[in-house]
Formats: C-alpha cells, structure tokens, sequence
C-alpha cells in the first residue's frame, strides 16, 4: 500500500490552483512526498503540507472567469454609452430624475454648508482640546437650577495659586460693550470686552502687533481690532503706542473714560467666534474702577476661561474646583442660605457655541438642535430625491429586460450588472451635483439672508470631500435597488414574457411613495402650524402698544441731562410722549425672589399706552415716586391683595403702592407673566422711549436726531422701531418657519415629480387595456378613475401615517411657548388635501392624456 | 538582446539545457540541491519554470503516468533554440569581460 498524501492539504491546493498546472504540481508534489515518506513518514507530512502552502501565490491561482474576458476599460466605455442612450430615449424619467436629484442635492448642499459653518465655531484654538470655561450651578428654588457662566473677580487669581494643573487663566469682564472710541475727532462705536492679561495666550485669537505676553499687562492699554485701527486712523502703518480715547460707554454706571495706549492691533475677520469684539481693555482697570467692596466671593462679574496642562482628567479637576469653591462660599453663605452656593464645574470652551442650554443644571442642548434639526431635513429630502429614482428605475425594468436578458445569456457575471445600473445611477448624480452647485450659487443669497450668516462656497478640501461623499453616497443608495433587483432577474423568463411585478416589489413602490407622501404632509402641517404660531405672536395684544415706537440708548451727555433732553423730546413736533426705561420693554432683565421689576421714568405707562386698572401712575406732581411701586395684576393676585392702593410693601426699604396695571408682557411669550413690579429710578434706566405720530416718521425722524445731535455732537443717532425689535426676538423661530417652508415646498415638489413619473409608466404601460376598455365603450372619467384610483389610495394611507406624527411633532414644538394656538382640526385636514390635490394634478395630466388616447394609436401593434 | 535572466533562472534554464529532454521539476529540484547546494522549495522551482515557459525560453511536454506519482504525468522541460542562444549570449558575454581582467593580480 502506498502512502497516500495529507488529503486536505491536496483538497486545498485543488480548490486555488489553476488547472494546467494542478497535474503537473501534484504528481510532482507527491513525488517528492515519497521520497521523504521512506525517510520519515511524519515529517513527510509536514513538508508536503508546507510546500502546498508554498503554491498559494497569485502565480499558481485559478485565474476567476471574469478576468477571462472582461476588460474594466471597455465594459465602463460600454456602460457610459449605454447610460448615455438610456438618457436620451426616455427623456422625460430622465428629466425628472435629474430635476428631483439637483434640488435635493441642492437643499442637502445648502444644508452642509451651514452645519459646516455652524460646527467650525471656536474649533481654531491651539489649546483647543484643553480649553475650558468655568460654569456653576445654582439652585433658585421655585425657578430651578440655573446655571451661570458669571464668576467672581477673586475666582481667576485664586484659581492659578491653588491648582497646578492650570497653566492659564483668563477672566473678561462683560463691560465696555457699548462703547463710543474716539481718535484724532473721530468717533466711532464699538463693542468690548475687558480681559485678563494671558487672553492671547489662552485663546487662538491672532495678534497681528504687539506682545501676546504683554499686550494686556497694564490698565492704561488697549488692544483692538484692524478694521477699527484703519477705521480710526485711516491708515496701514503701525498704530503701536497711539492713544485713543474711550469718550463713553452706555453702561451708565461704570464709565471707562479715559485715553489708553495701544499696545496690540488684533485681526478675527476670518475665524469664528462666540466672542465677539472690537477691542479689548484690561480686567484690571475693571478691578480698578470699581467699588472695592463688590471684590469677594459673592460677586458675579466675571466670565473665567482656563486650560489645563496636557494629561489632566477633567472629572477629577471638576471635583477639585467645586471642593475649592463651596470651602470658599460657605462662610460667606453656609448659615442663611447654603442653597445659594450651587456647584462649580467646567465645559469645553469649543462646546459652548452648539450646547449652552441648561435646565436644571444638566446640559440639555443649544443651537445643536437646529444643527440636528437642519441635517434630519436634509437626510430627509436626499432619500425622498432617492426614492424617486429608485420607483422610476425599478418600474421601468420591463423596458430594459431584454438588454438584461442578452447580457446575462451571454454570461455577463452578476456583479458587473450591478456595477452598471450604480454606475448609471452614479452619473447622473455626478450631473445632478453640477446643477445642484450652479442652483447654490444663484440661491446662496437669500440662504445668507433667510440664516443670518455670511456662508459662501469656498472650495477647501473639507468641501470637495463633503461634496464627493454626497453624490457617491446618492448615488450609490438611488442606484442599489434597481441594480440588485434588475442583475437577479433569470434570463429565461426575462426573455420569454414580460416581466411579472411581484407583489413584494410593488409593495416596496408603494410603500416608497407612502413614505414620500407621509413626509410631505408632515411639513405641511409643520408649515401651516409654525406659520400661525409666528402669526399669533406677531399680532398678540401684548399689553402694550409698539408701533410708532422708537428706543435709543441714553448715552453721552444725556446721562447728566436726561430731563432736559426728554422734555425737549417731547416738545418736537411729531412725537406724542417720552420715557426711559431699563433694558428693553419686551425683556425685563432685572429679578429678585421669583419677581420681575423694571426702572422706569416718568410717563412710561403713557408712552407705551399700559393701561391703569386702578391708582395712578408716577407723576411729577407728586414727590419722593422712588419710594413708590406700581404693580401689575398677578403681582396684585399673588399678594392677595384687596385693596392694593396704598398698601406698603417692604423691597429694599418700605414702599407704597400707587397703582396696578393690566398684565402685560414684559417677556417673550415663552414665558407666562409672573408677579411684576415698576419702580421709579430714571437713573438705573438706559433706554429712551419716543412715541411719535403716525404718517410723518421721517420728518420726526430727522427733528429728533437734530436734537441728539445738539446733547450729543458726533456720536451716531441710532435707533430701533420698538415693533421691529420684538419681532427681532422671535428671529430664530422665523427663520425656521421660512426655512421649514421653502424645504416642506422642495419635498412636495420632489415627491410630486416622481408620482407624476410613475403615473406617466402606469399609463404607458396599460395603454392596450385602456384601449380595449373604450372600444368595449367605457368612459373618459371611468379610466382617470381607473389610474388614479390607487395613488388616491396611497396618499389616503400616507395621510392615516403622517396625521399622528405631525401631531407629536408640533405638539412639542408648541409647548415651547407658554402663549400659543390651539391645534385645530383644519390644519390636519388641509394638509391631507392639499397633498391630495397635488397628488391628483400630478396625476392627474398624465391619467387625461391616456384616456383621450386614439384607438388606432394604441392598438396597431401586434 | 534585450532579454535577459536572473540568477535562479538562469540556473534553472542551465539544469534544463543540461538534461536534455529528461527534465522536470522533482529532478531540477534535486540537482539544485546536490550540485548547487541550493536549498529551494519546489514551489519556487515551478515559478521559474513558468516563466521560463512564458518568455519562450524553454517548452514542455506531458510523459506518460508514472505509479512514484499517483499515476499523474511527468512534465519534461526542453530548452528551445532561443533560450540556448540566449545562454549562449549570456556566456560570450561574459567570456569576453572575463577576459579583460588582468592576469596578474596583486592579491
């Protein structure tokens, strides 16, 4: 008997090896397995197993069948021209193909290049990865935990003392924002902020002269930016060591008056910020300036910034820095109110632009959720541009089955259909970007306007990268399902009969065009729902009356001589009535204890036209009105109170009771009106208030700035129109309601072409039955009833799918706000027949021109 | 001439000049082995000889079945006329370089 060879190690050398060799490296093999076998038969094993091993090598394998005869050059040249006549034949699929594709792609493309902008905020930081911003949580009682990114002053220094593992620390100081910055009797307004000395060490932020070390080590500097150096000295050369003066700033309270040295000149135009200035002044000059009692713990002044050395873990800092910071509020709150202490923590500095709101001091999201929003809708109208191609090129099969039949018979491999039908379908996503980037060009306008930013097509790599993932990712997901389905069919029946539609595959074109249609009417009740919401509060009785309003800052000389300038004010022709007041009549900012208040001057309920429930309001004829409250209705009704007119209420000293207003809104509607109070101190309030007459604006318009002018000589007259302003406030919801508008019109638009292409095959495609059908003498509207009947039925589901949804959906989006519409019934019934209706019409043409079709014409054939 | 052959090829392509017509891969294995103290897999030996094969320097034909291989076929090598002209190139080639070397050396 002879010794036969390991027979796996044979098997495997079968199944690789090609087969003009295999006889000849198998006897030979074996051969030499023999030989060693009378030496040593298990060693001769282990060799024989090692040598076959030796034949795996690209040499000696079986070459695949498709390397036979398929040369890749060739086959893609074939398949272009294919794709190429395809194209041409059916014109109109194609048409609306590369219609549906170049919008979605287009909107998808307008949407990248907002996230885009969106995500690269604050991402220029070297120190990025460990840049941080010191945050704290505390607890309000009844309104919650808020968290705060206000620090106080002695938190910075104590902080770089005490913790090694900070290597720079930065508190700013949110003053000087409003600041008028003269040179050479030049004035010009800018926006500041004051800054520890390492703010250009820390932040990335490019200095282009001076010191980073130093530029901010001496309260007499000032660092700012270049188009406020060239705007301020109108020239290119060096402005180091030039003094500007800083005439005023807004604030009122603290004024930065003084002329400082320029020690740095910065230039931010080209990267993206949260932090937004002109210039910068130090932080010590805000220690400096201010009361030196206010510098403890207690106090909240200060915006700090730190980053960590490399290598430190965040959680254990976070531990430390809170540990540190209760040991140094407890004395001062620890008895009366350890409630007040909260929690110290840290975020990523770069975080902080997309997740900044809190609720309940657990970070819930930020402008992150439109991010999200924006990406969802665009997801949305790829695949609904998708869909579209896939039910066209799936139902037009049939018209391509015999070319399949012809390739498979002659042994086209499966893998090469495929690769032609995600070619094909890659092409005309290549087409389709071209005109979805020439569509941007032209639309990226009213995109900026609509978004409020300054987005434009820079082609860097991030771009072109984004741009290619996107067609490819199109492309390869609107073409997956026509190749797999096309490249499976069996050539025999393929060639034989027409195809069968199965019914799984006209389940999954329905259940296509039901998920197209389920997305439409969701939009469209999020359009009708978000459009009426807006409406409603644009038009809400607000309490008080904003139009012909308009409000400037009381600044410059009008600090010191604001009663002469407001009766002068009101003594312009044109201008009804006058008052100041604090921060803005639509947000009261001020708050104590669950109360709103606001500091008001004299004939602030008269200005704004609130109106007295009862008492009176405050008036010169009477004096002391500091020691006066007027209250409004909820206040009045938290109290309990009868008789509220002079009643007494103790808030930073006793206070009498003077009159009650009606409820107005003095926040956005966000928010329920909570328990309010008026006092009277014209001193704590900055922004002046003038009702002028209707129909004559301009006129008024240009008396009242001749007169600011005379108070307030070289410095701008700016103003904003009260109804302008609170319409500013609701921006973002605006800007969702015309933004989720344009796309819920895009998907319709989309999904419409690809019922209106489906219905243009179905009516083709049974143009003998209808024929046989009139000849047997059915009428014109039995056959549109005929064609139409079941996309009626597909919208009739989708409508059932998307009525919950959008209800969920709006829902939530409502109990935003604590003044809103109520849902109705017609919203949810217009938007079902709205998508009926253009169901039909998109139906509807191509069902008219099937049945007036001519006997003769379609029954010739055959 | 422009082709030219490495030095396991040509090894190889020798061995097969060498055996005339009885070469094949376990017997130019084995001569590798003994003469040239060369240890090779028999693997690589099939490489070479495909190459060979390839460029036309040597061509092969099936013997009969022999029982030492489970009853497969020997493939002999034989060397055509343009794989020993090739050799013969190789040769005079080097024969004549060789000859320019000096015969006095000072080792």
């Amino acid at each position: 008997m002879k010794p036969t060879p390991p027979k796996r190690a044979l098997r495997f050398l079968r199944w690789f090896c090609r087969e003009d060799y295999l006889e000849e490296i198998e006897g030979d093999l074996t051969e030499l397995y023999e030989d060693h076998y009378e030496r040593s038969p298990g060693k001769a094993k282990w060799r024989f197993v090692w040598n076959v091993i030796h034949y795996f090598r690209p040499a000696f394998f079986r070459l695949s069948k498709t390397n036979n005869y398929l040369n890749p050059i060739t086959m893609f040249r074939y398949n272009f021209l294919f794709t190429y006549r395809n194209f041409k034949r059916y014109k109109s699929s194609f048409f609306i193909n590369l219609i549906g594709l170049s919008t979605g792609l287009a909107s998808v493309l307008l949407i990248y290049l907002w996230v885009y902008d969106e995500l690269s905020f604050d991402k220029f930081h070297q120190k990025d990865a460990r840049l941080f911003q010191v945050l704290r949580n505390i607890d309000k009682g009844e309104r919650g935990i808020k968290t705060s990114e206000s620090n106080s002053d002695l938190l910075a220094p104590a902080l770089i003392e005490t913790f090694g593992e900070v290597e720079y620390v930065v508190p700013v100081a949110h003053e000087a924002t409003n600041s008028i910055l003269s040179a050479n009797d030049k004035k010009i307004k800018a926006k500041g902020q004051m800054a520890g000395k390492d703010f250009f060490n820390l932040f990335s932020f490019k200095l282009i002269e001076g010191d980073k070390d130093h530029v901010l080590s001496d309260k007499n500097f000032i660092v700012i930016s270049q188009q406020l150096a060239a705007s301020l000295f109108g020239t290119d050369e060096s402005v180091l060591g030039n003094v500007i003066g800083v005439v005023d700033n807004s604030d009122g309270q603290v004024v930065y008056k003084g002329n400082y040295v320029i020690s740095g000149v910065f230039d931010i135009t080209d990267v993206k910020s949260l932090q937004e200035f002109d210039f910068l002044l130090t932080n010590k000059l805000f220690l400096d300036k201010r009361d030196p009692g206010d510098l403890d713990w207690g106090s909240n002044n200060a915006s700090v910034y730190l980053s960590l050395h490399e290598g430190v873990d965040v959680d254990e800092f976070n531990v430390k820095i809170n540990d540190f910071y209760r040991s140094k509020l407890e004395p001062l709150y620890g008895e009366k109110h350890p409630e007040w202490i909260g929690n110290m923590f840290v975020q990523r500095y770069a975080d902080r632009y997309l997740y900044d709101r809190y609720e309940h001091g657990v970070l819930v999201g930020g402008r992150i959720d439109y991010v999200l929003l924006f990406s969802t809708i665009a997801l949305i109208i790829l695949i609904i541009a998708c869909i579209n191609f896939m039910n066209l090129s799936t139902a037009q099969a049939s018209r391509r089955l015999k070319e399949v039949g012809v390739k498979k018979i002659i042994g086209v491999p499966r893998i090469a259909l495929i690769l032609q039908y995600v070619g094909e379908s890659i092409v005309l996503a290549v087409v389709s970007s071209l005109m979805a980037i020439l569509v941007v060009f032209f639309l990226l306008p009213q995109f900026n306007v609509i978004t409020a930013k300054q987005l434009s097509v820079e082609w860097n790599s991030h771009l072109i990268l984004g741009v290619v993932t996107i067609v490819l990712f199109t492309g390869i997901i609107a073409g997956s399902y026509p190749a797999f389905f096309l490249s499976g069919l069996r050539p025999i029946e393929v060639l034989k009969t027409n195809l069968k539609t199965s019914l799984g595959e006209l389940l999954i074109r329905k259940g296509l065009v039901i998920f197209q249609f389920s997305i439409s009417i969701i939009l469209i009740v999020a359009v009708l729902v978000v459009s009426r919401q807006i409406d409603f509060v644009q038009s809400k009785n607000l309490g008080y009356d904003k139009d012909n309003i308009l409000t400037f800052e009381k600044e410059g000389n009008l600090v010191e001589n604001l009663e002469p300038f407001l009766s002068e004010v009101k003594t312009t022709v044109g201008v009804v009535n006058a008052t100041i007041l604090e921060g803005s009549i639509s947000e009261f900012e001020s708050s104590t204890r669950g109360f709103t208040y606001g500091s008001v001057g004299y004939d602030y309920l008269e200005t704004l036209g609130i109106e007295l429930k009862e008492g009176r309001s405050f008036s010169r004829e009477f004096g002391q009105e500091g020691s006066k409250v007027i209250l409004n209705e909820t206040a009045v009704k938290h109290f309990d109170l009868v008789e509220p007119v002079g009643k007494i209420i103790d808030w930073r000293g006793k206070r009498e009771v003077i009159g009650v207003v009606k409820d107005f809104h003095y926040k956005s509607l966000y928010e329920e009106i909570k328990p309010m109070f008026l006092i009277f101190r014209p001193e704590w309030a900055n922004t002046i208030v003038v009702k002028i007459q209707s129909g004559n604006e301009k006129a008024t318009i240009a008396r009242l700035e001749k007169l600011y002018h005379k108070f307030n000589p070289g410095i701008p007259f700016e103003f904003t129109f009260l109804d302008e302003a609170y319409q500013a406030i609701y921006a973002s919801e605006q800007r969702i309601a015309s933004l989720s508008k344009y796309f819920a019109i895009i998907a319709i638009i989309i999904s419409c072409l690809g019922l209106f292409g489906l219905a243009a095959f179905t009516a083709e495609r049974r143009l003998k039955e209808i024929g046989i059908r009139k000849i047997l003498g059915s009428g014109e509207l039995r056959i549109i009833n005929l064609l139409s009947r079941d996309y009626t039925k597909m919208v009739l589901i989708s409508i059932l799918i998307a009525w919950p949804i959008s209800y969920f959906i709006v829902n939530s989006w409502l109990s935003g706000f604590a003044y809103k519409i109520e849902l109705e019934w017609w919203f949810f019934i217009t938007s079902a027949f709205t998508a009926l209706f253009i169901a039909w019409f998109a139906v509807g043409t191509q069902t008219v021109k099937a049945a007036r079709v001519k006997l003769t014409e379609c029954l010739k054939d055959e | 001439m422009k082709h030219s052959l490495g030095e396991f090829e040509e090894l190889v392509l020798l061995i097969v000049g060498a055996w005339r017509d009885r070469a094949y891969g376990v017997l130019i294995l084995k001569t590798l082995e003994e003469k040239v103290e060369k240890k090779v897999n028999i693997s690589a030996v099939h490489v070479i000889l495909k190459r060979l094969e390839n460029k036309g320097f040597v061509k092969s034909r099936f013997g009969s079945p022999a029982s030492n291989r489970g009853g497969r076929r020997k493939k002999f090598y034989v060397i055509t006329a343009f794989g020993k002209k090739l050799l013969d190139h190789q040769y005079a080639l080097r024969d004549n370089i060789y000859r320019q070397i000096p015969e006095i050396s000072f080792g």
